[in-house]
């Protein structure tokens, strides 16, 4: 009893330290949704959205219907610019993924007009841009009661193998980084006790080691799962990300909360130097490896070697799982590798960090 | 010997010997090194890479119902370059061939009184695919076809900004604003151990401890900035654009964190509070000012605002310089870094001068 007095005593004091500054609490609760807007919001455009540039050269009622034509299309917006060298400009600073130009003398050529579709076929957007125009410029002429309304679109299915995108994917990547961002930064809380001797004085005191590491481990624990909790929940709220079932959501955030507590320790008896030094180490560290693990962008897109590099982070196995949660509802048995590989982590990051913090605590001690 | 006295010549000397002090410090320090020099470098790698892949716009689109030929064909007509895959599916099996993964998309046509009219199903994550599919099924489904526009397919000459310099000048951008805080924490921390008081006590001046760390944080930002130039220019083949012209963009930008970084210092009261500031403010700056998602992405208002941030603006000019264009055509951008760097570095400098001699 006396034992878990103590435990609970040491995690208090750090929540006490750590969600008691303005910064950390921003962090941990709101910096993660508003980040998550901006992501999701562009996320859901760039997934949605072919933005298309467009000149009409000259007078020509059938080319502004063809432009009009071409901006009913499913997802697709029109910019219209003022001449070709304007519409050529944003083609190549990507402002849009292709550019239409309809010349002068379109009215003209009835059965033999043209357009000019200015695109990079290298690019997947530009490529979708021209299968869309050159579909419109098949279909132009034709009664649009034909094919206007004869087109339903059903909702979006979930999918073996599929990806979520747009405030879900961003809300997952953004709940997997600043759980992990904050646990490294409070890494630097260990490196300064250390600094001033609070780790000394702490061990020279009756409360046992084991209570101080179980109580570092469990306070970030408890900080990680509480933040993803918070995250998901107001996500859900805001930007109406669907979870999936509780249980395996619930595995999830538990298993990434204790590997982020692991490696927070892990990292805090680690680094050496003054605390703002290893703060800023620690979360450049932290955007590496968010980087890497695709809390940023979606790691189905990036070359192969960067998704093998991406296996090696937490965040990368993390996002997965949440990833098969949202886009396939799956079920704990599917994600299940996911959840082994954290799990493990997870334990040998917290028998190595309460191994070296042991040590740390101990080790002065002996010396004297 | 009165090292910093009065004077312009004074000031100077006194600025260069804190400067050349400061800078054999940071060369010693290996967590500085790791976050002006190396995370850069590797935030830009990481971020080219990634980015910078080349892709093609790869996706399976499954049909069926009547008239299936009819679809697949004006897909096949349609589909250009792009590396879509058709298959025909039987009736009625367009929803489980979209759960188990095999298609993107679905086009299930189906015949009515009216004419042929059609569904068309997808996949979550695969909307653009759902998308074209649905276009291309108006296309097949649409009578009569009698005028049909040809289109002809050109290159923009110069390929569209690619991964690395896209995010070079953002990664650039971005780390350099989230840099501002250090000379304010360090002011803040000389202040609390005594150094800051006993240097003043000295003959140099306060004007010159200001300058000598400007001038620090004018090196480092110059040097992060160098870095990822170099990094995505030869590793990536990035094309910056005219040299010239990067430089005049890059030493604003700069000016810029250094204008940001006097205020932060002058407003602030402890190493805490700075770094409080510090986080805010670039946060701030970087979720309004369009970084790490395209301007295109932006919802309209948005992308507005961004480019009337002063990094936004800088990323603006970037990209223009990047393209070819002139010093004329990102004048405008380049006023708006000027303004705020003027505005926010006049007001920090007052408030910080009064903080020393206090």
């Amino acid at each position: 009893m006396r034992w878990l007095l103590q435990t609970l005593a040491v995690a208090r004091v750090f929540l006490r330290r750590y969600l008691f500054h303005p910064v950390n609490l921003a962090a941990t609760l709101v910096l993660p949704v508003m980040i998550a807007l901006i992501f999701g919001s562009a996320d859901e455009r760039a997934a949605t959205n072919l933005p298309l540039g467009a000149v009409v050269e000259g007078a020509s009622p059938s080319g502004e219907q063809f432009i009009d034509t071409l901006e009913a299309e499913p997802g697709v917006t029109v910019r219209m610019f003022e001449d070709r060298a304007q519409l050529l400009r944003a083609v190549r600073r990507t402002d849009v993924v292709g550019g239409v130009v309809v010349p002068e003398g379109f009215d003209a050529a009835p059965g033999g007009a043209q357009v000019l579709l200015i695109a990079d076929d290298g690019d997947p957007l530009h490529a979708a841009a021209g299968i869309v125009t050159t579909a419109v410029a098949g279909r132009f002429g034709a009664d649009p009661a034909t094919y206007m309304d004869r087109i339903e679109i059903a909702p979006a299915l979930a999918s073996e193998g599929g990806r979520s995108l747009g405030f879900p994917r961003a809300a997952a990547g953004m709940l997997v980084y600043w759980v992990f961002a904050n646990a490294m930064f409070a890494a630097a809380l260990i490196t300064e006790d250390r600094r001033r001797g609070m780790l000394s004085r702490l061990a020279s005191t009756p409360t046992p080691a084991m209570s101080i590491v179980v109580g570092e481990v469990g306070g970030r624990f408890f900080v990680a799962l509480g933040q993803s909790i918070v995250v998901a929940f107001v996500s859900s709220l805001v930007l109406g990300t669907a979870w999936g079932a509780v249980v395996p959501l619930a595995a999830v955030l538990i298993t990434a909360s204790a590997v982020a507590a692991g490696l927070s320790v892990l990292l805090g008896v680690s680094l050496r130097g003054p605390t703002t030094q290893s703060a800023t180490a620690a979360l450049a560290a932290a955007g590496v490896l968010g980087l890497l693990g695709g809390c940023f962008w979606a790691t189905d897109f990036v070359p192969p070697v960067m998704r093998t590099v991406a296996k090696l982070t937490p965040h990368a196995w993390v996002i997965d799982a949440l990833d098969e949660l949202v886009a396939q509802n799956a079920g704990v048995v599917d994600i299940a590798p996911q959840l082994a590989v954290l799990g493990l982590l997870a334990v040998a990051l917290v028998v190595l960090a309460a191994a070296r913090l042991r040590h740390a605590l101990l080790a002065p001690v002996a010396a004297t | 010997m009165k090292v910093g006295g009065a004077g312009l010549g004074g000031t100077v000397r006194g600025s260069w010997i804190l400067l050349r002090r400061e800078l054999a410090q940071l060369v010693r320090d290996p967590i500085a090194i790791l976050t002006i020099l190396v995370a850069p470098i590797v935030i830009a790698v990481i971020a080219s890479v990634s980015l910078g892949a080349e892709r093609s716009f790869d996706v399976t689109i499954a049909v069926s119902g009547v008239d299936e030929e009819s679809v697949a064909t004006a897909i096949d007509s349609a589909k250009g370059q792009a590396d879509i895959d058709i298959i025909v599916i039987p009736p009625h099996s367009a929803e489980e061939v979209i759960r188990r993964g095999d298609a993107d998309a679905a086009v299930v046509v189906t015949e009515s009184a009216d004419g042929p009219s059609a569904i068309v199903l997808g996949a979550v994550g695969a909307e653009m695919a759902t998308s074209v599919a649905a276009s291309v099924a108006r296309t097949a489904v649409a009578q009569p076809l009698t005028e049909a526009v040809a289109v002809e397919r050109v290159a923009p000459g110069r390929a569209p900004l690619g991964g690395s310099e896209i995010y070079g000048p953002v990664i650039a951008v971005f780390i350099v604003l989230f840099g501002v805080g250090f000379v304010a924490r360090s002011l803040h921390s000389e202040r609390q151990q005594g150094t800051l008081i006993r240097l003043l006590a000295s003959p140099i001046s306060p004007t010159a401890v200001l300058i000598s760390k400007g001038a620090l944080m004018f090196v480092v930002g110059v040097v992060e900035f160098l870095a990822i130039i170099f990094t995505t220019t030869i590793w990536f083949g990035a094309d910056w654009g005219d040299p010239l012209s990067v430089a005049l963009v890059t030493v604003l930008v700069v000016l810029l964190s250094i204008a940001i970084a006097t205020a932060i210092a002058g407003f602030s009261r402890s190493s805490a509070q700075a770094l409080a500031l510090e986080a805010a403010v670039a946060l701030t700056l970087v979720g309004v000012g369009g970084h790490m998602v395209p301007m295109r992405n932006l919802p309209d208002i948005a992308a507005i605002v961004a480019r009337y941030t002063p990094n936004g603006a800088a990323i603006d000019a970037f990209a223009e310089v990047s393209i070819g264009s002139s010093l004329g055509v990102i004048a405008g951008r380049l006023l708006i870094v000027v303004a705020f760097t003027l505005v926010i570095g006049i007001a920090g400098a007052v408030r910080i001068r009064k903080v020393l001699v206090s």
